[in-house]
This record gives structure tokens, sequence and C-alpha cells, in this order.
């Protein structure tokens, strides 16, 4: 019998595949083209303390096989999250990811707090909650003058570290591609508690309007996704999942059923689909039964088989 | 998938696809469209699928008019009769159904017909307002359309504004698409008028899922931001915020 099922720090997934923050809403709009229940997990919109309205002007780029976006965390914020969102992301079914973003060190903080509070006291009255908190590390920091959380691993320690001490909820750190060093910023993860990483996020990236003679966006700068980060990406996961002994969940580009083997074969325990979410509306439910005719196919039983393998 | 059963440039640059089959949507509504996959492999460049507003439907056809201004939209004019595309959709909120008693104007700029026609087949007493900066183009499609009580008005060249020769006070209800400033224009003159006519406008934002999950196409509303792909791209005038329009 084929089994899918794959563990992050303990939280048991039907299958290993993820809908990434940021490409799935809170599922809402997905849930109308097909049941979510068959997932293995959903990640949040990125939440910040407060709600955000996001960035202005243009918020998405094409460039070969890949886009751009400069949509700048528009989310209604943890409450509203809290008090509208999460008892639809629990219904769907799939474990529950909650993405949490900020913009300096205390937003992070007050934030895992909450979300954490909240759950700990839904799990008191006998309610799902929030399964697994994602650490989005990667969004500009304010009071650091610019530089990015994720890019410096001494900055990142700090929110790791301090987040860890306000939540029990199974913590997993989204690390950006843009970081100095991603393996030392994975393994100071796991040295501070983190029960898992996922990686990689959006490249820093730039479009040129030409007629305009000004950058296509706002920011100056945005994040590149999409097919045509995936050989940088895998090649990401491939030396943390070495490094590290927590799981390790890797994304970047995924747009079928062998590339989310070449990232499992790569070491990570699960994956998330982010961009093809947008190219394809029913990616999710396309690749869960893709990977199972795959592995019947190839005769895999279970993943572990064939997990890390390269 | 779609077959498609003509692709007809109507002119420089301007398109008409017509794809066969019994297409659900409504006036103003749009869909999400690309290329199909090939033998289960999906083309991935251009990575994400193209919205077109519904320009024309019938029993067993639904039609688009798109203007070729990239890559995505290249490739779509290079499709020729039966080959296939993939249609998501419909999506958004369209035009508004107004009591038939009231009185309507359509009015579009350039690629902002578009919408139109099929809000032309629906307002059978509308009167037609179209401008082109250059060759203009699915204006035989209106006139086909038109019953004798309708009229329509035709303004062409760089020179030329379609608003100006709107008088909103004749009108109950507007409803138009074209250039931000076109919109804003139109919004203008029923003010200064003092006209009591609601204006409903249809935007356009680059997208990139067309169901309101990735957020790339939110713009700023009275009311807050929304959606062009799920709350609009039908907005009345009062909502919009026009500073952030004319930045798209």
């Amino acid at each position: 019998m084929t089994s899918l099922i794959c563990n992050l720090a303990g939280v048991a997934l039907r299958n290993p595949i993820i809908m990434a923050s940021g490409t799935f809403g809170f599922g809402r709009e997905y849930g109308e083209l097909y049941d979510l229940s068959i997932l293995g997990g959903i990640a949040s919109k990125g939440l910040t303390l407060h709600p955000r309205s996001g960035n202005t002007g243009c918020r998405v780029q094409e460039t070969p096989s890949g886009m751009m976006n400069s949509v700048g965390l528009e989310n209604p914020g943890i409450t509203s999250f809290l008090e509208n969102e999460l008892d639809h992301m629990v219904a769907s079914g799939a474990v529950v990811i909650a993405n949490l973003g900020g913009a300096h060190l205390e937003e992070y903080v007050t934030g895992a707090a909450q979300i954490s509070e909240s759950c700990d006291l839904r799990q008191r009255q006998g309610q799902k909650a929030v399964d697994l908190l994602e650490l989005n590390i990667s969004c500009p920091n304010v009071k650091e003058g610019g530089i990015q959380f994720g890019v410096d691993t001494e900055v990142a320690r700090q929110i790791v570290r301090e987040v860890r001490q306000v939540t029990r909820i199974p913590l997993i750190v989204k690390l950006s591609p843009n970081a100095q060093d991603i393996v030392a910023m994975a393994y100071m993860c796991e040295q501070e508690g983190a029960d898992a990483v996922s990686l990689v996020n959006t490249f820093s990236a730039m479009k040129i309007d030409i007629a305009q003679r000004r950058s296509a966006f706002q920011n100056t700068y945005a994040g590149l996704s999409g097919p045509a980060i995936k050989p940088i990406a895998l090649r990401m996961v491939h030396q943390v999942s070495q490094a590290l002994s927590i799981p390790v969940i890797g994304m970047g580009g995924i747009s079928s059923v062998e590339d989310m083997i070449e990232y499992i074969m790569a070491g990570a325990e699960a994956v998330q689909i982010g961009t093809y979410n947008f190219v394809n509306l029913h990616a999710g439910e396309e690749l869960v039964s893709g990977l199972t005719a795959w592995m019947e196919k190839e005769k895999v039983q279970s993943l572990d088989e064939i997990r890390g393998i390269v | 998938m779609a077959t498609i059963i003509s692709n007809i440039e109507v002119s420089p640059s301007v398109y008409v696809i017509k794809v066969a089959g019994q297409w659900a949507g409504a006036m103003g509504q749009f869909y999400m469209i690309r290329h199909r996959a090939t033998q289960g492999i999906a083309i991935t460049d251009p990575l994400l699928s193209r919205p077109l507003s519904i320009h024309d439907q019938g029993d067993d056809y639904i039609a688009f008019l798109y203007r070729v201004t990239g890559r995505g939209t290249a490739l779509l004019a290079s499709l020729s009769v039966g080959q296939e595309l993939q249609l998501s959709g419909p999506f958004g909120n369209g035009f508004p159904v107004v009591d038939p008693s009231e009185s309507v104007a359509l009015v579009g700029g350039g690629m902002g017909v578009a919408p139109l026609l099929l809000a032309a087949k629906h307002y059978r007493q509308a009167d037609i307002y179209v401008g082109f900066n250059h060759h203009s183009f699915a204006v035989e499609s209106f006139e086909q359309i038109l019953q004798d009580s309708q009229q329509i008005h035709i303004t062409q060249g760089q020179h030329t504004n379609i608003v100006d020769i709107v008088d909103p006070r004749l009108y109950s209800v507007i409803m138009a698409c074209g250039p931000a400033g076109m919109l804003q224009a139109l919004a203008t003159k029923i003010k200064s008028l003092h006209a009591r006519t609601l204006l409903y406008i249809s935007t356009e934002k680059r997208m990139a899922c067309g169901i309101g999950a990735c957020l790339t196409c939110s713009i700023q509303t009275v009311n807050g931001n929304a959606r062009v792909c799920k709350e609009g791209p039908v907005f009345t005038a009062e909502e919009v915020n026009w500073n952030d329009l004319s930045h798209m």
C-alpha cells in the first residue's frame, strides 16, 4: 500500500504537498474549485500584527518562466485572521500553517504570542487550531535600514530565538535565498529551536520599464519565483538538507510531479507549491493524484525510500 | 480545452479569437486564457494566463478581443483554427443588470470596447459611444446588433475624445471601459454638469491567478483595497481612487 504521509515536528500530513503562503490566500478561492482536504497542508497569507494594504503601483511582472511580485504583504492582520479565517482553514481538513511576517522584531514576537495564545485557548475549548507556525524572515526590515532579516544570520537569530520563547506551536522558519550563507542560516534556526525550515522564498529581482526609464516596481526590486528559480532553489534545499537534522520543506518553481520528486530526492520532507497555483488553478489536486500515480508506477511504497538519495 | 474556430486580425495588432463550446459568463466578466499544455506538460513561458474580458458569446461559441502587446498575446495571435486553448472562468463581477426603464449609455475607448459588445446585446435600448486613437475595430459588430431606437457614436483620431460627445445628462446609467484618463474624464464631466448619472467603470490591472488569491491586482477604493479580479473588474466611479488607477 502506497503511503504519502509525511511528518513535520510531530504533525502528520496526509501527503507532502503544502500550498505556499501568498499564493493560496486562506484557501477560500481555491476551495471553490476543489476539495482542499486532499492537500497535505495550507500556509496562510503572510500575516502581520496589524492589517497592511500592501504596495502601490504594479505588483506583478513576468519574466521567462517566472514572475516577479511586489504585493507587499497585503493582509487583514492577525486578529482578523484568528476571527475570520482560521475556522475556515481548519474546516478545510488540511494541516493549517500560519505564516507570520513583520517589519521589526517586536512585531514578530507580539504576533507569534498572539497566535499562540489564541490557539492555546482554542485547544482548551477542544477546537482545532494552527498546526504549525511558519516564520517568514524575508520581509524588509525597517529598523535595520533596509537590510532584510533573512540575509544576516545573526540578525535572524534574535528573531528566531525570541519567537521560539513565546510559542509552543511547532515552528518552521522560512528562509530567503538572498541569505549570505543559507546553510549557516538554516543551521542557526535548528540551533535556536526551530522544528523545520522551509526554503526558498523569492529571489530579490528587478525589471526596468525602458519606455518610462524607471523600475517597473515602485519598490524598485521585487521577488522572483516560478520555474526559472527551480535549479537554484533545488541546490539550496540539497545543501541545507545535508547539513540539518530537522525536516526541510523544499519550494521554488515546482510545476510537475517530477519537480516534487527532485526536491524529495534532494532531501526535502515536504514541498510547497507557490506560483504554479497561478499557472494551474487545479495544481493541488493534480499534483496529489500525480504523485500517487508516480509512486505506484515506480513501485515506491513510501517517500522515505527516495528521500535524500541524491 | 476549447477549440479555436477563428482568430482574425480586425485591425493592426488587434484580434478577435473565437472558440467553440457553451461557456458561462455575463457582460464584463473575464476568462483566464492560456495556450493548452502539450502532452500534459505545462508551457511555462510565458508563465501566466492572460485575463481577457468576454467580447461576444453565443450558443456554441465565446469570443475575446485582444491586442498584441507582449509575448503572451503574440503567442495567442499565432494560433490557428483547430488548435486548442485553455480557458478558466468566468471570473469577476461584471456590469450590473439595471431596470429596463433606465436610460443607459455604453462608452468605450480603444480596447475598452471589448466587454461592451456583450453589454450592448443585453441593453438593447442603450446608446453606444466608441472612440479610437488610431484604427477602429469591432464597430461592425456593434452596428449589426443595433436596434432602431439605438444610436452609435464613433470618434477616431488622436485629437478626438469620445467623452466630448457624451452628454451624461441624457442617461441615468453609464457603463464604461477604457484608459483610466478617459474614465476619469467621464466621471469629471458627470460631476461638472451636476448630472445624476451612475457611472460604472471596468478596470484593468496585471494579475496572476484571476480568482482573488494572489492579491497582485489590488486597487485602492473608498472601502479599502479591492481585487480587480474578484470584487471588480467593474466598480462605481465613486468607489475608486483615480490616482491609484492612473498608475496602472
